[in-house]
């Protein structure tokens, strides 16, 4: 298994589930989902707080100075809760942003998710160009004309040996000039990639596990609109 | 194994009943005499135990008047209690069953006597002359989910004498602040159908609830529990009463004896046919109905109800034949319940939903289609026959395979001989205690210690460490977290060894989540173009299906197509199924029963070498009444198994193996083990971790268990002394099972039941359900970060201790140390055509998950090297 893969000339996975743009120094993570303990909690759940805003961003840090990256841009659904955004999330978000801006730009796209204004300390945009590549949080309808990188769809792959055994890993899906990343929460469950073919632009589709820092791609291909 | 019944024998003496009646108050005992003649043996036994004081379990089959036994004693007091004029205006008798459909039994066992008694009294007062209200001074009412808003104020405003309520409902009830003044009164508490009850979590709920009814009441009320035939009814009477109350059991079986017959269902043949086996089976049903006037059938599934019913319509009038089971709409239920006691029906057909003690008039002859599994179930569907007490139940089994005809021979010989399977308590669940917690804390404010001393008094909690009570209400309390600040949305607030509950969205969040019986989103399964669905999977699991993959569903293998919203669609198929599957809805044969069916084996080969295949023949016609087509069946399946690979005796290891024939890289090993599914369950995953490496997959039933595994970790000699060691199974069972995805199906239910993740919070809403479908997600994170958290544990525990039986296990191999044979066959051999056909399957990883995609990397590399490292290449 690789640290990373080549997606595009320039555009790279890598085993965290991160875009890295090398010529622009950029890494791109999707669908943080900070403060789905504290939804969890406001719904008469409970989960213990795992996904803090300074541990997320202490592990996004330590990812750029590994690769040298200048800028962090969240493909959208930086924050889980669709609403109600209350004194202590509000503090978790900061908390991401303070970690971060010590040590690189960030910038947000804004996710279905994200409401609220600039609760990260930086505005979110609507969407955003790098260079060549496009980022934005939905996957286009159709195949679009640049590399396009997104989140949203949270995808996940089974894999299956001869005895039956199988797991379960968040996986990219890689298209046509276009990356879906799987999401960066440890909360986030997620979609089998089989089952999101019909939310994205016909074409072959790359599912490209990722695990434990690792890239295997296992040349598991799947068709969208196939038929 | 297993515990005989001691039926208290000396109940019925003319003077026991004689001295019961003279007990009873002169309008209760006026009724009795005029609408029974006289008590029933548990009716005169419990009265005065009762009268005097005592808490009282009775077990007794269905018919022999116990529910009335209860009631009696308790109207009796309150009749008397009424003329006395001291009868208050607080509840003074809670009665709790487990069915919500209550209306119409209460309405009958409770309200018409009264009715009836007051009419007596009413009498009375003609000829001497007094006058009162013509309303029977005694109020019942009940609560159950089904109660409307008007019925749950008017409990408040104006509380019945006798409240008749579910578990969850008291649980409700008991955290309701209105409710707590009425519950001062209450000197009775009459639990029902104790039976279904306490071996559950279910029961360990309920458990806790008597102890907070006991608690709320001015005197600690007296218990009376109703039971079917239970084993060891020490166990259940601790259940019952909790630590420091000793209730008086009273067993009651004697006259009762039910008569037993065994038929076949073969059509002759060791493999037969599906149809043919339909036919033959609606034959035998048939031949019953024409000789009896009601005949009850019951099957284990809810398919084969229906598949069954419709048959026998097509050889009776319509309007005689009606199918009974719980995805039926409840008015059409109540409907064929009403036309049961009235007689007018020839034949019902049932999976589990008359199981239960709802009232169901006279049935002459219970039909069991296929093995019922267990012999306390056996009993108490053949107890719902002869519903009188002077009358013999009679169950007739159908055997419906060559081993379902073997196991209905072990059930039926069992039943005879009372050897029921011993009912185990699950041992404090920390789940459940948690929600109660909640529950309580909703009406008051509670000392630490209080609490923990109610909770320790039921028996579930007996030995509960403080040290656990403490870490569930750090977790309620969220006080275990570093930052204050969030405990905002904690249910409890801790304060000085006290807790209590944060606001008034708590009681919502106990109200809205209580009970223990999980109900995650279920997607509809039906083969495409047909109407009706032919049963459910979990959303989860119809996650991980792509289309051509094949299934087990209600015992046949499906293919599925593709999915539309709720439902999922498919069309049958051949083969083996190739996604495991858990498959909770087989009813799995207890341990008794599948050890039985190894004897039986035993003897079967042992006439096979003494005389051949006629030999076994002549046995099972003459010893059990065979139809002689399908004895010399079943003697060919003996015969041939024998010929192939010798039976082994129930304490012998036999490993039988042979490549796969759908994969040739893959060599099954199967091990013959009559355990029951849930030690051979245990003992499968304990093999499979020993293996150390790689993945398996794994076939489990309750006669054998295979692992499949890849051919280079073939298994030889030398290995099998360790592979099958009794010392340390638990431990290994342990680390296997965090090794599959058991663990964290577990999780969803142990999370929902201990209110970590909600069901329900103003409705069922996107979020509520999404944390329900993301249980797995959440267990792989917090089984990583937080070991100890007190619904960690109790999900390690649900499965060892619940799920799997480990103690049967290393009880099984202790004792067949150093008598284990490894055999190559060429294929499966005839007693394991089921395991490999029909048997629950599922699958491990050895490795850690990254290992695991690593192996596949690998070998992706070497199959399809140019895309793999083209797509890999700088």
């Amino acid at each position: 298994m690789r640290a990373w893969i080549d997606i595009a000339p320039g555009l790279r996975l890598t085993g965290e589930g991160l875009a890295w743009l090398t010529e622009e120094r950029v890494i791109i993570a999707a669908d943080l989902h900070l403060g789905y303990e504290l939804a969890a909690q406001r719904r008469g759940g409970y989960l213990p707080p795992v996904m803090r805003g300074t541990d997320v961003g202490t592990r996004l840090v330590a990812i750029a100075r590994r690769l040298g990256a200048q800028r962090l841009v969240i493909a959208g659904d930086l924050r889980h809760s669709t609403q109600d955004v209350d004194e202590l999330e509000r503090a978790e978000l900061a908390a991401l942003a303070q970690v971060v801006a010590r040590e690189m730009a960030f910038d947000v796209v804004l996710g279905n998710h994200d409401r609220g204004g600039a609760l990260a300390g930086t505005e979110p945009l609507a969407s955003l160009m790098i260079g060549p590549v496009h980022v934005t949080h939905l996957p286009p309808r159709t195949t679009p004309d640049h590399w396009t990188v997104c989140g949203h769809l949270h995808p996940r792959i089974t894999v299956r040996d001869e005895t039956g055994a199988s797991a379960r890993y968040p996986c990219a899906l890689v298209g046509t000039r276009l990356l879906v990343l799987p999401a960066l929460s440890d909360w986030a469950g997620g979609t089998e990639a089989r089952r999101l073919m019909r939310e994205l632009p016909r074409g072959e589709w790359r599912a490209v596990p990722i695990s434990d820092g690792m890239v295997a791609d296992l040349g598991i291909v799947l068709s969208s609109g196939g038929d | 194994m297993t515990a005989p019944v001691r039926a208290n024998r000396g109940l019925a003496s003319a003077a026991a009943l004689r001295r019961a009646m003279r007990l009873l108050t002169p309008p209760v005992r006026g009724w009795v005499e005029d609408t029974f003649g006289r008590l029933t043996p548990p009716q005169a036994a419990a009265i005065p135990a009762i009268h005097g004081g005592e808490h009282v379990l009775i077990s007794a089959p269905t018919g022999t008047g116990k529910t009335l036994a209860a009631f009696l004693a308790v109207v009796s007091e309150l009749v008397a209690s009424h003329e006395a004029g001291t009868l208050g205006t607080g509840i003074q008798a809670v009665y709790i069953s487990p069915l919500r459909a209550l209306g119409a039994d209460v309405q009958r066992n409770l309200e018409r006597p009264l009715a009836e008694i007051q009419a007596r009294r009413r009498d009375d007062w003609a000829v001497n002359g007094s006058r009162e209200d013509d309303q029977p001074p005694i109020r019942v009412a009940s609560r159950t989910g089904d109660s409307t808003p008007a019925e749950r104020r008017k409990l408040i405003s104006a509380p019945p004498h006798v409240l008749v309520t579910t578990p969850e409902s008291l649980a409700i009830l008991l955290s309701t602040a209105s409710m707590s003044e009425h519950f001062r009164s209450v000197r009775w508490i009459i639990v029902d159908e104790v039976h279904a009850m306490a071996g559950g979590k279910r029961g360990v709920h309920l458990a806790l609830s008597l102890e907070r009814l006991a608690a709320a009441a001015s005197t600690d009320p007296i218990r009376v529990g109703l039971s079917a035939t239970v084993a060891p009814i020490e166990v259940v009477a601790r259940w019952l009463c909790g630590t420091g109350r000793t209730p008086r059991t009273i067993a009651w079986r004697a006259p009762r004896d039910a008569v037993f017959a065994v038929q076949s269902a073969l059509a002759g043949e060791v493999v037969p046919n599906p149809q043919r086996v339909q036919r033959a089976v609606t034959k035998a049903v048939a031949d019953r109905v024409t000789s009896d006037r009601t005949t009850l059938v019951f099957t284990n599934t809810r398919g084969a109800t229906e598949r069954l019913a419709h048959k026998l319509r097509e050889r009776f009038p319509e309007a005689d034949v009606a199918a009974h089971h719980s995805s039926l709409a409840r008015e059409e239920r109540m409907a064929v319940e009403e036309r049961l006691r009235e007689g007018a029906l020839r034949v019902v057909v049932t999976s589990t939903s008359l199981e239960l003690g709802i009232d169901i008039g006279t049935v002459d002859e219970v039909v069991l289609v296929s093995s019922p599994r267990d012999v306390t179930r056996a009993l108490q569907r053949i107890g719902r026959s002869g519903h009188r007490i002077d009358r013999h139940p009679r169950g007739r089994f159908i055997g419906t395979g060559v081993d379902d005809v073997i196991e209905c021979l072990v059930v039926s010989d069992r039943c005879r001989a009372g050897e029921l399977d011993p009912i185990r308590v699950p041992v404090a669940p920390l789940d459940v205690l948690a929600q109660q917690l909640v529950g309580m804390a909703a009406v008051a404010r509670w000392r630490d210690d209080d609490a923990y001393a109610l909770v320790i008094r039921a028996a579930p909690y007996a030995d509960l460490p403080r040290a656990d009570f403490d870490a569930v209400l750090a977790y309620l309390a969220d006080s275990s977290e570093a930052m204050e600040e969030r405990r905002v949305y904690a249910k409890l607030v801790r304060d000085d060894g006290s807790f209590e509950a944060r606001g008034r969205a708590v009681a919502t969040i106990f109200y809205q989540n209580v009970g223990t019986i999980s109900g995650g989103a279920s997607i509809r399964v039906k083969p495409r173009g047909s109407p009706t669905p032919i049963g459910t999977v979990e959303e989860d699991f119809l996650e991980q299906l792509k289309p051509g993959d094949r299934f087990l569903l209600g015992g046949r293998v499906w293919a599925f197509m593709y999915a539309q919203g709720m439902t999922a669609f498919v069309a049958p198929a051949a083969g083996r199924p190739s996604v495991p599957r858990w498959a909770s809805e087989i009813l799995p044969a207890t341990a008794g029963v599948a050890w039985g069916v190894g004897v039986l084996r035993t003897r079967l080969r042992d006439a096979c070498v003494l005389g051949g295949g006629e030999a076994v023949a002549t046995l099972l016609v003459s010893r059990y009444q065979i139809d002689t087509n399908d004895a010399r069946a079943l003697a060919d399946y003996v015969a041939t198994q024998q010929a192939l690979s010798p039976i082994p005796a129930p304490d012998e290891i036999l490993v039988e193996r042979w490549t796969d024939p759908d994969d040739e890289r893959v060599v099954v090993h199967a091990v013959t083990s009559p355990l029951g599914r849930r030690a051979n369950d245990a003992l499968a995953r304990a093999i499979a971790v020993r293996l150390g490496k790689g993945s398996v997959g794994l076939l489990i039933d309750d006669q054998a268990f295979a692992l499949r595994v890849p051919k280079r970790a073939k298994w030889d000699d030398s290995m099998l002394a360790a592979l099958f060691d009794p010392r340390h199974l638990r431990d290994d069972v342990q680390r296997a099972v965090a090794r599959s995805d058991l663990w964290g199906r577990r999780f969803r239910a142990v999370a929902g039941i201990g209110l970590m993740l909600v069901k329900n919070y103003h409705g069922r809403s996107k979020f509520v359900g999404a944390m329900q479908m993301n249980a797995r997600r959440i267990w792989t994170v917090l089984e990583r970060e937080r070991p100890d958290f007190p619904l960690v544990r109790e999900t390690y525990r649900t499965v060892l201790d619940d799920d799997l039986d480990v103690p049967t296990a290393v009880r099984w191999l202790e004792a067949s140390t150093g008598r284990i044979t490894l055999r190559d066959l060429d294929g499966p051999p005839p007693f394991l055509f089921r395991l490999v056909a029909a048997g629950t399957t599922d699958s491990m990883l050895l490795e850690e998950r990254d290992a695991f995609l690593r192996r596949l990397w690998e070998r992706a590399l070497e199959a399809t090297g140019a895309h793999a490292v083209a797509a890999a290449a700088d």
